[in-house]
């Protein structure tokens, strides 16, 4: 399919960059030009770098910086909105350059945020077969293999890519759910906890209270929580995870309390009316259920929607 | 300043080439997790459905409906369930009973029997035409020459090997399989007795291989008469059924042997006959190997990983599907005791 596709990838590269860099040499000062470029891209000023290096601009780069400057145009599209376009410079480059780290990985990206991930993984273990210890493409690897539902290829993964990107919050809390989903429980608070240690992040602190709680540490769960809500206290799931798991614990007037809270800055949250529709169905309020399980069910095409349709049903 | 600025480069250059990071030390964003939109209800759903899924899992079996399995006919195709018994088993989905007809019989006998995960991924480095068969150059060419098919009795020993002497009594998941009657076309459902006999009818090619002789049946492949068993695994009690599919595209394929024709014919017909069973399942799941040619073993193990992909997309509307079939009999559990 690869295959296939490349002569033609590399033929509409062509018209757009112009035409396969074939000049070697070029001064100090081609040199300094691939740094102005680079200025560009930090600035963001993606537009600026296209134009930098659109048409047959790049063959006068020096050989050495060619890759770069393929790689520059390709995330400048790709951050420009213009993904096809990305597409096919990645590709060109690629076919020339077939052991340049970046332009591999850069590519393994875009098919990967593209949701190609059966494209983008070969690309991630070719950089892997040349560099063993890549994290990008560890990483990389680790979300298609959770995607696609290999936990334990993940974990592997991630555990590589921590070895060198360890002071990253994000990875740590991706590994702890990993870890939470393979039912390691004790591992995916330690991966929580690391997350917190570098940064003291909602998200974090969301996963150390599920883990929490999937180990019985009920009141430690729920003061993680909070505090998780009082760091982003515009977030809805926080408060609704608290108000779900007062719901299973049998402390019905709280789960109400904090439903009611959310439905006051979201009225039409259909897991908050969910929920009180639930508090009055254990109470045994029949007409308050039905009523509470409609304004749920009102929200077409979502699972809330289903399950309360589901439940006024079976109501009598 | 053109000195310092080249140095610089090489610098940069240098660091590319050293780096563990290409493309700046920065790592890509988060996956999964993400602070929720406060207009959509994706997050909302999924909250619900955790809450409700680790309900539902908690639930006996008897409180809940009864979740059967099944794993159709399709060769090396059908080593796809593989992949799909092990999501499932990682997401502690209950299964309470299983049936399968041919490959699906044969992984379905193994999973039953409690083989653990990783020797059932490990089944392709074991199970081979020469391991389930007589097969030799000489019987090969008696085949073809003297019309004499290959005898699968090996294929009983391979089963043994694997899992003991079980009867189906004693499997840990209760198990069905299916085969059929070359004398009188009939659907044979085996759900009790010894395991090895009739996996090895149930799996039992015609033309390639000789009719099984058991219980005074003369059996064939159950692929033949039932390639999704359904109704076998509503025999064993499950009112709940989530299959797994893996059909032939045999609309791409010329067939140029006798082996491949005979396949083709069973992809046809299997087809055919399961278009009416799929709509029994509640839950499909149809890994994406109908490319895949029914003896090509060098694709086992892809064969597998996409039996796992095509199951992890499906895993959220499996529960989905469960948890709405269980919410009558939970909310009877909710309601206050008179």
């Amino acid at each position: 399919m690869r295959a296939a596709s490349l002569p033609l990838a590399c033929a509409l590269a062509i018209s757009w960059t112009g035409c396969i860099p074939r000049q070697a040499g070029g001064g100090p000062q081609r040199a300094g030009r691939l740094e102005a470029v680079e200025a560009l891209f930090e600035a963001q000023d993606h537009a600026g770098v296209i134009q930098a290096l659109s048409g047959e601009r790049i063959r006068e780069f020096p050989r050495k910086a060619r890759p770069r400057a393929y790689d520059l145009l390709g995330l400048s599209l790709q951050r420009n909105g213009d993904a096809s376009r990305a597409l096919q410079v990645f590709q060109l480059a690629e076919g020339v350059y077939p052991k340049d780290l970046n332009i591999l990985t850069d590519l393994a990206s875009l098919l990967q945020a593209s949701g190609l991930d059966d494209r983008a993984r070969p690309y991630y273990e070719r950089v892997l077969r040349i560099h063993p210890n890549n994290a990008r493409s560890h990483l990389g690897l680790a979300k298609i293999h959770r995607n696609q539902g290999y936990l334990a290829l993940a974990e592997e993964h991630y555990e590589r890519c921590l070895r060198e990107w360890h002071m990253h919050a994000f990875i740590w809390r991706e590994y702890g759910r990993v870890l939470a989903d393979e039912r390691k429980l004790g591992r995916a608070a330690e991966a929580a906890r690391k997350a917190l240690a570098i940064e003291r992040a909602p998200d974090s602190l969301l996963l150390l209270a599920s883990v929490d709680r999937a180990q019985g540490r009920r009141d430690e769960s729920y003061s993680s929580l909070a505090e998780a809500a009082a760091l982003e206290p515009r977030r809805t799931d926080l408060p609704l995870q608290r108000a779900l798991w007062l719901l299973e614990d049998g402390r019905l007037d709280e789960a109400k309390s904090v439903a009611s809270a959310v439905l006051k800055t979201a009225p039409a949250e259909p897991l908050a009316h969910w929920v009180r529709g639930s508090v009055a169905l254990r109470r045994g309020f029949k007409m308050e259920a039905k009523m509470e399980l409609a304004a749920a069910a009102a929200q077409e095409g979502t699972f809330i929607s289903r399950a309360a349709k589901t439940m006024l049903e079976a109501l009598p | 300043m053109r000195t310092a600025s080249l140095l610089r480069l090489a610098a940069a250059t240098l660091a590319c080439a050293l780096s563990c990071a290409p493309s700046g030390a920065a790592p890509p964003g988060e996956s999964g997790g993400t602070p929720p939109s406060s207009r959509s209800w994706a997050r909302s759903d999924e909250l619900l459905r955790s809450h409700l899924w680790e309900q539902v899992r908690a639930l006996p079996r008897g409180e809940r409906p009864t979740v059967g399995v099944v794993l159709s006919a399709g060769a090396v195709r059908g080593l796809a369930h593989v992949g799909v018994l092990q999501v499932l088993q990682d997401a502690g989905f209950p299964i309470d009973a299983v049936a399968g007809t041919s490959m699906g019989a044969v992984i379905g006998a193994l999973y039953s029997a409690g083989l653990d995960m990783e020797r059932l991924r490990s089944l392709p480095e074991r199970l081979t035409f020469r391991a389930g068969s007589d097969y030799t150059t000489f019987r090969l060419i008696r085949l073809f020459l003297a019309d004499s098919p290959l005898s699968t009795e090996k294929f009983e020993g391979f089963i043994t090997q694997e899992i003991g002497e079980k009867r189906f009594e004693e499997l840990r998941t209760p198990f069905a399989c299916v085969s059929m009657d070359l004398r009188t076309g009939e659907k044979i459902i085996f759900r009790e007795g010894p395991v090895a006999p009739a996996v090895r009818a149930s799996s039992n090619l015609p033309g390639l291989f000789k009719p099984v002789l058991y219980r005074h049946r003369y059996l064939v492949d159950g692929g033949v008469v039932d390639y999704i068993p359904i109704d076998a695994v509503q025999l064993l009690g499950a009112d709940w059924v989530l299959a797994s599919v893996t059909e032939g595209d045999f609309s791409r394929s010329m067939p140029t042997n006798m082996a491949s024709t005979l396949s083709q014919i069973f992809d046809i017909r299997g087809a055919l006959l399961s278009r009416q069973q799929r709509r029994q399942a509640q839950v499909l799941i149809e890994p994406d190997v109908g490319q895949v040619d029914f003896r090509d073993v060098t694709r086992a193990y892809e064969v597998i990983e996409k039996g796992m992909q095509a199951t992890t997309e499906r895993l959220p509307a499996a529960e989905e599907s469960l948890i709405l079939a269980t919410l009558p009999g939970l909310m009877k559990r909710w309601s206050p005791k008179p």
